[in-house]
């Protein structure tokens, strides 16, 4: 008997029909992984194991859970069963915890409500499964707060939570997706460990081809709450015989094609080419809180005396665990941030000793793309006026001239004229990246910074938006500072690479040279940890 | 933390010392000179002259706001230009009357806000909540001297329970003193309670939202267990905010209310000494209300710090 099945589970929130007769099932011991892009219906068949659906939710078929029929749980038999047999860890580590509650108290809760133990006894066993997942009680006493602990280290206390009581199965939604990818690979260790020692069953929900791959024995493709293939991993993504699966594992390692000749910092140096931006020992300190009432804090470096080059037409990758810099560096170059020393000298103006009208004459030539849409654009203004708010830069424009532009680059972004009059919310994730693109373009710059442009957004809306930049880049000469978490995206985009590290540039060189053969030890660490597809597919045939 | 406490405590200081200023400078302006006003307009102007000399009026502003502070930090208070009597006795007296006036009507607002607010929280969109919500809007919108109109027609004119106004002393008995000041603090408290209850509701909502609510109830909480244990604790800053600032208006309510109710608090002194121009009186009963105000949202940044950890540092910015 399968410990979870789910069997045409049919589900609707009002008249929206959201799930479409699901069926999969998990045994003891076994991880089956759950992939398909956002509103594919993946966190919601979560919650309807769970039985915490949102409002107005009408569920039919059938979930049995060790032979015993869900759907027909009151909510008094539901709660025992949550956090007792059913443990869940959510994506988000940062909010998925009481902030005014010590980690002890959250961890033992759910012990104490279910076994019934006193105070004492819970909190012991509460302290043995902190342990169990990386955070030793000597180091992490119970009495931490949340916010005293980082990211990975929540997801742990997440994970102790969700483990505390041995559940049988657990559901674990998108669990890394906010993680960078050292601490993705220790999570997900963590993960495979806990499954193998106490034979849970495992409900991993992921967009990440390459984490599913990795993780689990089976898996479930899901599209407009439909199964459009199941089986077991390897087969199904070495095959690839539903043409939803193949397009999922194409625009997940897509690389876009260039049509012009690479831009490499070796190349450029050969032919003599001057520099288009040359930061030179910059450095960015923050003040830290006073140690006592007459000490003040020592400086945290958040960008230590670094240097890089980047020429017009190239495209140059930032990569590095997140804290590492990447965001201050960028902030820095925009002007958002004032270094503390250093240069940074953009078209031959160094930005320390120019005057004011140079520098704004300058910026004219450095846009930026963030990477959440949604949250870097006024939701009451229209996109005539979003996309045309960077010409404050330009000389004095009248409003014909100004939609001609907005026209222009909307055009250009893949989007049409018509679009001009519409608000944000009107269009979906991909296409206002293109508003922020577009935006980004109306200066004609000849440098955008892109600080983890596609991350937010689905893997086959990122294959499109990948191919915009570069075939812009092809078109317009445009140079890129491509800042991401993601190696896989930097692999596919840039020319060169530079690796960060404490604010530090710890080895640096074309993108395929670096990644392959890293000379660093901290790079092959990365390199290592990000999950590669190929790879794990290879990994699973092999061990058949 | 003890850091923490130092700054708020210097911060309150400072406050309290502007405030002083403020209040002394204010009286300064006003026109109306009290040495003439208790003689009366026939005074001749040497006697009036002698008595402003024997008030201090005739000093320099400066020694006169030394003087006025530096009594106030031995707690001396002054002579009441009217009463002459001493200041710190008038006050006494009437602190008797709004202070426990003040406390009840907050006591009793924060009894009926809170459960009020969790309840229509936990019915989020249902008819009980709705009809709760436009209840307490009838709340806000009624003056509440005018619902103690209504008050002292049905239970002290009416039904007889209670006093309509005046008030017996404490040394008359407890139960005495209470009943005379309970429609007062009714009266104050029920707009106080609907602005409270409403805020409760919205925080609670708020934080029903939450991600970590969520992982309560996947630990096997029940809602409301969840409710209690961990939407409530999170959203009371919101709800100490307002409950500080209503202190405030309390203390400013009585002035309205001890009025409609004849009882001899300060809000009534006040009054009476502003007609008066008893200066002095006035000065002193306003800096006193100053210092309650701030040293409740001292007493509530505390609580902050109480009930968010992330507070507790000072900054509360700096683990993040």
């Amino acid at each position: 008997m399968a410990l979870l099945e789910l069997k045409k589970l049919n589900l609707t929130i009002g008249d929206t029909p959201i799930l479409n007769d699901i069926s999969f099932s998990i045994n003891a011991g076994e991880t089956l992984g759950l992939v398909g892009e956002s509103g594919s219906g993946k966190s919601i068949s979560a919650l309807a194991i769970m039985q915490l659906l949102p409002k107005g939710s009408c569920t039919s078929g059938s979930i049995l859970f060790n032979g015993e029929e869900l759907l027909d749980f009151d909510e008094h038999k539901m709660c025992d069963l949550r956090g007792d047999d059913i443990g869940m860890v959510f994506q988000e580590p940062m909010t998925a915890l009481n902030p005014v509650k010590s980690i002890g108290e959250q961890v033992s809760e759910g012990i104490r409500l279910h076994t019934g133990a006193n105070r004492a006894d819970a909190e012991a066993r509460a302290a043995k499964m902190l342990d169990r997942v990386g955070l030793p009680p000597a180091r992490f006493p119970l009495n931490r707060y949340p916010h005293e602990l980082s990211g990975g280290q929540r997801q742990r206390v997440v994970i102790a939570i969700a483990c505390a009581l041995n559940p049988k199965l657990l559901i674990a939604d998108e669990p890394t997706t906010a993680l960078d990818v050292t601490l993705q690979a220790q999570i997900l260790d963590l993960l495979n460990e806990l499954v193998a020692e106490n034979n849970m069953g495992l409900l991993l929900i992921s967009h990440d081809l390459a984490v599913v791959a990795e993780m689990a024995s089976k898996i479930v493709v899901l599209r407009n709450g439909e199964v459009k293939e199941a089986g077991e991993t390897a087969k199904v993504l070495k095959e690839q015989n539903h043409p939803y699966t193949r397009q999922l594992a194409e625009a997940s390692t897509h690389v876009p094609t260039r049509k012009t000749t690479p831009v490499t910092a070796k190349v450029a140096i050969e032919q003599g080419t001057k520099p288009l931006l040359s930061v030179k020992y910059l450095i960015r300190e923050y003040p830290t809180p006073r140690r006592s009432l007459f000490q003040k804090g020592i400086p945290f470096r958040a960008v230590d005396q670094l240097s890089l080059d980047l020429y017009p037409g190239h495209s140059l990758g930032l990569v590095g665990e997140s804290g590492c810099g990447k965001s201050t560096l960028a902030r820095a170059i925009l002007g958002l941030e004032r270094p503390n020393g250093g240069h940074i000298i953009f078209n031959e103006i160094d930005f320390a000793t120019a005057s004011d009208a140079e520098i704004k004459r300058a910026r004219r030539d450095i846009q930026v793309v963030f990477q959440d849409p949604y949250g870097s654009f006024n939701p009451r203004h229209k996109v005539a006026r979003l996309v045309a708010e960077p010409l404050h830069l330009m000389d004095a424009m009248s409003e014909n001239e100004k939609r001609d532009r907005v026209a222009k680059v909307l055009v250009e972004t893949g989007l049409t004229t018509s679009d001009m009059d519409k608000y944000a919310h009107e269009f979906s994730g991909g296409q206002r990246q293109r508003i922020a693109i577009a935006r980004a373009l109306i200066t004609e710059p000849k440098l955008i910074i892109a600080d983890e442009p596609v991350s937010a957004l689905d893997v086959s809306i990122r294959a499109q938006v990948l191919d915009l930049l570069v075939d812009l880049q092809d078109r317009l000469g445009l140079a890129y500072l491509f800042i991401s978490h993601d190696l896989s995206v930097v692999r596919a985009i840039t020319d060169d690479v530079l690796v960060m590290n404490q604010g530090k540039i710890v080895e640096r060189g074309p993108t395929a040279d670096v990644f392959d053969n890293p000379g660093n030890e901290y790079t092959r660490k990365l390199v290592n940890a990000a999950p590669d597809l190929e790879r794990a597919i290879m990994k699973r045939l092999e061990t058949i | 933390m003890l850091h923490f406490l130092l700054k708020k405590l210097i911060f309150t200081a400072i406050t309290l010392w502007v405030a002083s200023m403020v209040i002394f400078a204010l009286l300064e302006i006003v026109p109306g000179d009290p040495a003439q006003l208790m003689l009366g307009i026939n005074a001749s102007a040497d006697a009036v002259a002698a008595l402003r000399e024997q008030m201090g009026l005739d000093l320099p502003l400066p020694i006169r706001y030394g003087a006025w502070v530096g009594g106030l930090l031995q707690g001396d208070f002054g002579v009441s230009y009217t009463y002459s009597v001493p200041v710190s006795e008038l006050i006494g007296e009437r602190l008797w009357v709004s202070l426990p006036l003040a406390l009840l009507a907050l006591a009793l607002s924060t009894v009926i806000a809170i459960p009020v607010g969790l309840y229509s929280a936990s019915r989020r969109g249902t008819r009980t909540d709705t009809g709760i919500m436009a209840f307490t809007q009838l709340g806000i919108a009624i003056p509440n001297f005018w619902f103690a109109l209504l008050m002292v027609y049905l239970f002290a004119i009416w039904l007889q329970w209670v006093p309509a106004g005046g008030f017996p002393g404490w040394d008359q008995g407890l139960f005495k003193g209470l009943k005379s000041l309970i429609l007062p603090a009714i009266a104050l408290a029920l707009p106080q309670a609907a602005i409270l209850s409403r805020v409760t509701r919205s925080a609670l909502l708020d934080v029903m939202g939450e991600d970590y609510i969520r992982t309560a109830r996947a630990k096997g909480l029940t809602a409301r267990a969840v409710l209690w244990q961990h939407a409530l604790r999170n959203a009371l800053i919101p709800v100490l905010t307002i409950l500080g600032l209503q202190f405030a208006f309390l203390l400013a309510g009585t002035i309205i209310i001890e009025n409609v109710f004849y009882l001899p608090g300060l809000g009534r002194l006040i009054f009476q000494a502003i007609s008066q121009r008893d200066l002095i009186v006035v000065e002193s009963v306003v800096i006193l209300l100053v210092a309650t105000v701030i040293f409740i949202n001292l007493l509530v940044d505390l609580t902050y710090a109480l009930v968010d950890p992330r507070l507790r540092q000072g900054t509360g910015r700096n683990a993040s």
